[in-house]
């Protein structure tokens, strides 16, 4: 009885074994229908940003939308996808282990740690004049704000194509207008305002359930998408200024002080979520949409998919964008990135003998065909035509906005984000919403002057040093009320003891460096 | 006499009492989800769902098993489990073996040999390489090779192997049996707890394995189901355009990919039977 | 004089004798040695050429540059972490709760296992045994946050049965005092039944013969246990409460992770969460390495200490 279980496993092992020596690699480049010349064969290696219709294919190269990519193109991409979480290993793994794809898809620029040391050692290509050559019409197409931006320029020299970030202020006010207009309340403006809505929140059992359940104000871990009220004060916490001729964090300023009084003061009357030092992203979801929160932050890019879910809750949910909250100097807003798309650049290694093809794919993004692509999907799927107009399917189910992320952004490789077409948003399920989000976007915001800086030397043997680290413990206390608003002093001196100021040194050494400097000429 | 058996009779209750509040509060959470994969979103996000489900659907496992690409990363862990835990086995025992005569020499060293393995860990970009140069980049065998012999099942193996009386093994080797007689017919079949024991762990994490296969696998469809599902969960942070990912089918998930591991020890338990080795040995 | 023997030729034969013996104990023994030697292999090619690699610890390494190319540096990473300021902290909070895992956490399992052997129907000593390993199939990412839920102020169930007996909410996550133990405890409520198996295992093995002795000799139940079961467990135990020693600065990162808080990090920061921040920044491979090596190098201090008192005293040693 034994001896047969044990057979059984050596015939499964031997079964399995000659399987696995059969598992071929994926099906090479298949000739080209016609008598054309091959289309040229484009590997790629990009994130996969987590988004579930890419998680969930059993194999995204047949996947339908990108072998349409493929027919449009005129270009054999094959995928690479690699997880978002762990994306910054397994560039490391594929560059130490030196088989890398035609171009490399870079999260921050060149900048993040990883990408800037194999830039050192010579993996990519200075891409200038390949571009003047086989793809002049991305330089024309893209700004020069995004040439010259530090995360895809170095020294003058061009390494990465950038993609254009959807908007660079991405984060802005949500708030429950049924909750407003069941209490009969204005649209705030000022800090002071936005306090006596909250309080109104807090006290007035806007959601209807006989519970004080509310909470006014909430955010994520580390405030993120939660640090509009540091920005009323131009602190926010992964900013930086150049003041008195140096480059420091917004976290060691006096004005950040008056912003944690702000905070301290929120937390004790019960405006802010007790909870927002633990809130995991789940969490934060679950608030908002178990109906408890009256006023939230996110992003500015996408609040049509926003409303377009709210409504389908039980009970349904309605906000508007509203204009962050303003400080003492009748500004706010949360700091302005870069018009660099963080999450989309492109680097060529050097390892790829025809980057041409690479740079001619992508200048294809730019062609009205492509956006015609990128925008509106499959033509059965996702649109169809009818009497020579196109009608866009309205996203009936969550299944198909998951699945349209994947031509509206994920293969959007490099070009405008379509929330700048108007033609398309006036199609599109509570595109009004985005117009609107949009227009505060560009309205307001503070200015990063550490803007796509590299990590400064000191930080990376440091990383207590950050904004994530001392600060946010210190903050946290403050704020909690368990320790004085005075101790914030004794941060910062301890912070500028404890390596601080040569991080001050480093970072005002590049700044003075980068933009001072005149940039590359076109 | 009466007097034991009534302590005995409050012994036991208390016992039962005991263990059955502890399986309970262990269960709860298990429970929970359960109920939340078959409740309706929108409930779970309120808190509704407690142990029980709230608007009763099928909807969640609907999405989960229409879900492509979840099978194929679900036969992919399958095979990484049976495949990979057959070797385990194999060359586990055959060591364990060999390393449970006290007498040996040599013993000790190599013993200190795998210890060291245990307590030091290599980082990730040599071992990577390694693996790399030995051509098992991007196949399953990456995930199942690196993971070979665990020097902790292997030193609970050595140990339960040194419990087999002597004198069984004594006797083989004087009816002139080969190590590897006595082994496959004297040994093993006494070893049925351990190799049991030792089978569950190693399928268990071979099923539950997430790093190697994320490390070294770069094709992203032949990805076992806990990457899957990682990512999964994962797409709620950054970038995700919704808030929430759909609750109950991540709940919905997560059940069906816990389900088969946690199945498979009520159908060996029959191994941890009592008394395998009763009266194998006179006097 | 020829009374004395030449010294050499005796010494030189010796040496052959006992060459020859050696050789003629290895040939005696190939079976068992051929047997040891797949599983050798294995150990040799995975872990320790790999392992050669830990010298990035001494290094700048730069993947790009490989570990031949990358530039010395010394201890310069063993420096840093030295000098960290709160390296201390960190330190302290690792041995602390590795502690209190050992104390509280490592009786737990075998404690069970002994109350479940001692349940007489089958078939519910079964349904105990595969209810109790249900959360170790869960993961941290889940259950982290349903025990912050159950902690939670709000509407967690701890603080309604406190406010029912009138006491006063406590915002357990956030108080660094509660941090330590409700990470030991929700720990070993995960994997207290896990454990338990490789004990269920050993307890098979023991002669009832030896209990029917124990008992002719007028030993109850409880005297059994410590005359008879624990003294038959002793070798597996002795090697599972080495294998915790060596381990000591490694303590499960993730769920510590999952329930962190800046407002805990004084408890609750350890070394495996302070090799994540720096890894976060990227590119840190030779520091995160050498912090590495300094928790083995502590742990295999402790265990070879603790294997050779263990040998001493109870007779059972890894090696």
């Amino acid at each position: 009885m034994k001896k047969k279980a044990i057979t059984t496993l050596v015939c499964i092992s031997l079964l399995g074994s000659l399987m696995a020596a059969c598992s071929g690699k994926e099906n090479e480049n298949p000739a080209a229908a016609n008598g054309e010349a091959a289309a040229p064969t484009v590997k790629l290696a990009m994130s996969d940003r987590n988004m579930p219709y890419i998680v969930s294919s059993p194999n995204i190269n047949e996947d339908k939308y990108v072998q349409k990519l493929r027919e449009l193109s005129k270009t054999d991409v094959r995928i690479e996808s690699m997880p978002q979480g762990e994306y910054s290993k397994k560039l490391n793994l594929m560059f130490a282990a030196g088989e890398l794809p035609d171009a490399i898809q870079v999260i921050n620029g060149i900048t993040s740690p990883e990408v800037a040391s194999a830039l050192n050692n010579g993996a990519f290509y200075d891409l200038n004049e390949l571009l003047d050559k086989y793809a002049p019409g991305l330089k024309t197409k893209i700004g020069k704000n995004l040439w010259d931006s530090s995360l895809v320029n170095k020294d003058g020299k061009i390494y990465a194509i950038p993609g254009e970030a959807p908007t660079p202020n991405n984060r802005i006010v949500y708030i429950r207008k049924d909750w407003l207009d069941k209490l009969g309340l204005q649209v705030p403006k000022t800090v002071e305002e936005y306090l006596n809505v909250l309080r109104a929140f807090r006290d007035k059992d806007p959601n209807g359930n006989g519970k004080a359940d509310e909470i006014p104000f909430t955010g994520r871990k580390n405030f993120d998408f939660g640090n509009v009220f540091f920005g009323a004060y131009d602190a926010s916490p992964e900013g930086w200024k150049f003041e008195n001729n140096q480059l420091i964090p917004n976290f060691i300023r006096p004005q950040m002080k008056e912003a944690l009084k702000l905070h301290q003061q929120m937390y004790s009357e019960n405006l802010m979520d007790k909870e927002i030092f633990l809130n995991q992203a789940a969490d934060w979801g679950k608030k908002i949409e178990g109906n408890r929160v009256g006023m939230w932050v996110h992003a500015a890019e996408y609040p049509d998919k926003t409303a377009t879910t709210n409504k389908t809750l039980n009970p349904p949910i309605e906000f508007i964008n509203i204009p962050a909250p303003t400080g003492p100097d009748g500004k706010g807003g949360n700091l302005i990135g870069s018009e660099v798309n963080p999450l989309s650049a492109w680097v060529i290694p050097k390892s790829n003998k025809h980057p041409e093809h690479v740079l001619k794919f992508l200048e294809w993004f730019y062609s009205a065909d492509a956006q015609k692509f990128l925008n509106y999907g499959l033509e059965g799927d996702d649109f169809t035509i009818e009497n020579g107009k196109m009608v866009y399917k309205p996203l009936s189910t969550k299944a198909d906005q998951e699945r349209e992320q994947i031509h509206l952004q994920w293969l959007r490789l490099i070009g405008p984000s379509y929330i700048h077409n108007q033609e398309y948003m006036e199609k599109r399920e509570n595109g009004e919403y985005v117009a609107t989000a949009l227009e505060i976007a560009t309205g307001e915001g503070r200015i990063n002057d550490g803007m796509d800086m590299p990590i400064p030397p000191t930080l990376t043997s440091r990383p207590e040093l950050q904004f994530t680290g001392l600060w946010m413990e210190t903050a946290a206390k403050i704020i909690t009320g368990r320790d004085s608003l005075d101790s914030f002093d004794k941060f910062v001196e301890d912070w500028k003891k404890r390596g601080g100021d040569q991080v001050i040194q480093e970072a005002t050494d590049w700044y003075v460096k980068n933009k001072g400097a005149s940039k590359i000429s076109n | 006499m009466t007097r034991v058996n009534q302590s005995r009779k409050w012994f036991e209750a208390g016992n039962y009492l005991f263990l059955s509040l502890v399986s309970l509060s262990v269960l709860l959470p298990f429970l929970n989800i359960l109920a939340g994969s078959f409740s309706e979103g929108s409930a779970i996000l309120q808190g509704l769902v407690t142990i029980f489900p709230v608007n009763f659907t099928l909807e969640n496992y609907a999405a989960v098993i229409h879900d492509a690409g979840f099978w194929k990363s679900f036969g992919i862990s399958v095979y990484i489990t049976v495949l990979g835990t057959a070797l385990n086995l194999t060359f586990t025992s055959l060591m364990a073996y060999g390393l449970a005569r006290r007498e040996l020499k040599g013993r000790s060293t190599i013993l200190l040999i795998v210890l060291f393995t245990m307590i030091f860990t290599a980082p990730i970009v040599p071992t990577y390489l390694l693996v790399k140069s030995l051509g098992m980049l991007d196949t399953l065998w990456a995930v199942m090779i690196p993971s070979l012999v665990s020097g902790f099942n292997l030193l609970i193996t050595i140990s339960f192997f040194q419990n087999i009386p002597d004198g069984l093994t004594e006797a083989a080797r004087m009816d002139g049996c080969s190590e590897y007689r006595t082994f496959w017919s004297i040994v093993l079949p006494l070893s049925m707890p351990v190799m049991t024991t030792i089978g569950l762990f190693y399928a268990v994490a071979h099923w539950n394995g997430y790093f190697a296969a994320m490390m070294y696998i770069r094709d992203a469809s032949w990805f076992p189901l806990q990457v899957k599902l990682k990512q999964l969960m994962d797409g709620t942070a950054g970038d995700a355009t919704s808030i929430t990912m759909r609750e109950g089918v991540k709940m919905a998930t997560i059940i069906v990919a816990t389900i088969p591991v946690m199945s498979i020890y009520p159908f060996i338990q029959k191994h941890f039977v009592k008394g395998a080795m009763i009266g194998s040995v006179k006097g | 004089m020829n009374k004395g023997v030449d010294v050499n030729a005796v010494m030189s034969v010796g040496l052959a004798q006992q060459h020859i013996r050696k050789r003629s104990y290895f040939m005696k023994n190939w079976q068992i040695y051929s047997m040891i030697l797949p599983g050798l292999l294995f150990f040799i090619i995975f872990k320790y050429i790999p392992l050669a690699g830990s010298v990035i610890a001494f290094q700048d390494y730069n993947p790009f540059k490989g570990m031949l190319g990358s530039e010395f540096v010394g201890f310069k990473h063993f420096v840093n972490l030295f000098t960290y300021p709160e390296f201390y902290r960190v330190l302290r909070n690792t041995l602390l709760i590795s502690l209190y895992q050992l104390v509280f956490g490592f009786p737990a399992p075998l404690i069970l296992a002994l109350l479940l052997n001692e349940v007489r129907k089958m078939a519910a000593k079964r349904v105990l045994q595969t209810v109790l390993y249900v959360p170790h199939f869960l993961s941290w990412v889940i259950l982290g946050s349903m025990v912050i839920s159950l902690l939670s102020p709000d509407a967690g169930l701890v603080n309604l049965a406190l406010n029912a007996f009138g006491l006063e909410k406590i915002f357990f996550m956030q108080e660094p005092h509660y941090f330590r133990s409700i990470v030991v405890a929700s720990g070993i409520w995960k994997e207290a039944g896990w454990g338990t198996i490789i004990y269920l295992a050993a307890l098979t093995g023991i002669s009832p013969e030896l209990y029917e002795a124990a008992e002719v000799d007028g030993a109850g139940k409880l005297r059994q246990v410590f005359s008879v079961t624990i003294p038959s467990l002793l070798p597996t135990i002795m090697v599972l409460l080495l294998l915790k020693i060596g381990h000591i600065l490694d303590l499960g990162f993730e769920q510590i992770y999952i329930l962190l808080n800046p407002l805990v990090r004084e408890s609750g920061d350890i070394l495996d969460t302070y090799i994540y921040d720096v890894g976060l920044l990227g590119g840190q491979y030779s520091y995160t390495t050498a912090i590495g090596l300094f928790k083995s190098l502590v742990g295999l201090v402790l265990i070879l200490g603790a294997n050779a008192i263990s040998k001493k005293s109870t007779g059972n040693s890894i090696y």
